[in-house]
């Protein structure tokens, strides 16, 4: 299975989207980040935003994407707060999926599973390669999307308090496992459909709350059957990321519970898939 | 006793109602370039891509190095294939491509790369990417990817196919060289009998599914070549009176059949000297089935 890891390595960091991905990424957050400074120091702008917030929090359900960034009074960032606002707007997992349905079907489409897929002792090491990059994949963007939001706060002249070691691991760890399982999910779902087109419409509609709107509408119908505090959300991977931030310590337990919950679900099916069905 | 790597026992392959395979029994000799002939829809490649493992079959089963079932994972590795169209990463040169496979199949070293791009011609692509090759380039590389790891049993499905003439006759070469040089069996399957029969050593032919016919190269050829075919009473007697005619290609097949290969204008002649001769002939004429004819008559409903 480790030759399979590593040809998969091997191929994920050959992919073009690999690079562009993490590049576009990266540049953009600087621009968004400096962008949120310049915002954040014009009050009437602030003011606009913070209004446009409380009409939003009104609002039933809400699709698209909303990433907040808080600034401290004397205008410097917490370094958390920075980090998972865009984690919790769903805009890390956006991009983790769309990378992940273009490299978890390439073998597929290009038929390069026909050179090797016969001659694999178990299939289901196939899934496994799969999810170790995968793995990799989330560590990388984490890492450059850290560094590209920091930098982009010091470009816009201002400073990162730094939280708690023990809570930056936490909030880390926690965030990471949770988009390392999105991860999974999308990976899964092309393996079993081997559609990237659907693949990547779902992947859109979870990060862009198409799905989480969805949730909201099956909730009102388990309210009116009685279940008074019906939330499919928070029992979803997407939910949790959502929701799991500095405060969130609670939840902990919870979580991840819920991450390893989907995440054997949804390997476990894949491979099943991949070892009954043709590869070709 | 000859020593056989694949055997298939009634392989069946169905997909909805329709039956691609219906029951083949394929028996491949250690060391042979075993040609699958049959025309398009006959049921070649799914058969392949169930002998490559990529397709489970329906029913039936088949033995892989005397392997089969849930043994048939320990010999896998061993099987190397080029099914349909060669599967590239359009995005990565024919040296990255092979690469990936390597370090799959656990294969260390630039070396080995280099060597298997000199064997198929492609050693000069450099950094060029595998979307930007010929048809020709990408079956060449297709064959390199099979080759890779050294496989005992190598599956190609049309590999000839979009090869220029030199080409083909480059393929050609370099499959016979290493089915000799380095006892891989080969399995290759074309809809062309012409091209096979310069380097299959068997043959099996399939006809909607079903496996109409194995036979050897020699068999091949004897059903095929140009000869006199003569029923007569007492052949044993014939074969006298032939040598006494000077020919001495000839061979008698059965009780009462002889195959005469030389001086075929002489039918006439022959026809006489055994008349005179004392033998009863009730049939003398020309055979003239050529290969593509065999095969059509073969395969024909």
């Amino acid at each position: 299975m480790l030759n399979i890891i590593r040809m998969e390595l091997y191929r994920m960091v050959r992919m073009k989207s690999f690079w562009v991905i993490l590049i576009l990424v990266s540049v953009m957050n600087i621009i968004t980040v400096a962008l949120n400074d310049a915002i954040m120091d014009d009050p009437e702008l602030q003011q606009a935003i913070e209004a446009a917030d409380s009409e939003k929090d009104n609002a039933v359900a809400n699709i698209g994407m909303s990433i907040t960034m808080k600034q401290n009074e004397d205008g410097s960032y917490c370094f958390l707060e920075t980090i998972t606002s865009a984690a919790k707007g769903m805009l890390v997992a956006l991009f983790i999926g769309i990378f992940t349905v273009i490299f978890a079907t390439a073998d597929f489409n290009t038929g390069y599973i026909k050179n090797y897929g016969g001659a694999v002792k178990h299939r289901w090491h196939m899934v496994c390669a799969k999810a170790t990059a995968v793995i990799v994949y989330t560590v990388v963007f984490f890492v450059m999307f850290i560094v590209s939001t920091t930098l982009g706060v010091y470009i816009g002249g201002h400073k990162i308090v730094m939280d708690p070691a023990g809570k930056i691991v936490e909030v880390l760890c926690i965030q990471g496992l949770l988009h390392v399982v999105f991860g999974w999910i999308i990976m899964s779902i092309c393996l079993i459909i081997r559609n990237n087109l659907i693949s990547m419409i779902i992947t859109c509609c979870v990060s862009l709350h198409v799905f989480a709107a969805l949730y909201e509408l099956a909730d009102k119908g388990l309210k009116k059957l009685g279940w008074k505090d019906a939330s499919i959300l928070k029992y979803t991977v997407s939910g949790r990321i959502m929701e799991y931030g500095i405060d969130s310590k609670k939840i902990l337990g919870s979580t991840i519970v819920v991450a390893v919950a989907f995440a054997a679900v949804f390997l476990m099916s894949s491979s099943l898939f991949v070892t009954k069905k043709d590869l070709v | 006793m000859s020593e056989y790597i694949l055997q298939t026992h009634d392989l069946r392959k169905v997909y909805g109602t329709q039956a691609a395979v219906a029951g083949i029994d394929l028996k491949v000799e250690r060391g042979a370039i075993y040609g699958l002939i049959g025309k398009n829809g006959a049921g070649k490649t799914t058969t392949l891509k169930m002998i490559g493992g990529l397709s489970a079959p329906t029913a039936g089963s088949f033995s892989l190095f005397g392997k089969s079932g849930a043994e048939l994972a320990e010999v896998r590795g061993r099987v190397s294939c080029l099914i349909e169209d060669p599967g590239l990463f359009g995005n990565l040169s024919a040296y990255e491509n092979l690469k990936a496979k390597c370090l799959c199949y656990g294969i260390k070293g630039d070396a080995y790369i280099k060597k298997l791009l000199e064997l198929v011609g492609l050693a000069e692509t450099g950094r060029k990417k595998a979307k930007h090759f010929s048809l020709g380039m990408r079956q060449r590389l297709g064959i390199a990817l099979a080759m890779v790891g050294e496989p005992d049993l190598l599956v190609l499905d049309e590999p000839i196919n979009g090869l220029d003439p030199e080409g083909i006759v480059e393929i050609r070469d370099m499959l016979t060289r290493v089915s000799k040089e380095k006892g891989i069996t080969i399995l290759i399957s074309s809809h062309i009998l012409e091209e096979l029969s310069k380097v299959a050593t068997h043959y099996g032919i399939m006809s909607k599914g079903r496996l109409v016919e194995q036979l050897t190269a020699e068999e091949l050829a004897d059903r095929c070549s140009l000869r006199i075919e003569a029923v007569v009473d007492r052949p044993d007697y014939a074969s006298t009176v032939l040598d006494g005619m000077g020919i001495s290609n000839y061979k008698v097949v059965d009780k009462e059949t002889i195959y005469i290969s030389e001086r075929l204008g002489d039918v006439g002649y022959i026809n006489r000297e055994l008349n005179k001769a004392g033998l009863l002939v009730s049939k003398i004429a020309v055979n003239n089935e050529s290969l593509e004819s065999f095969f059509l008559n073969t395969t024909a409903d």
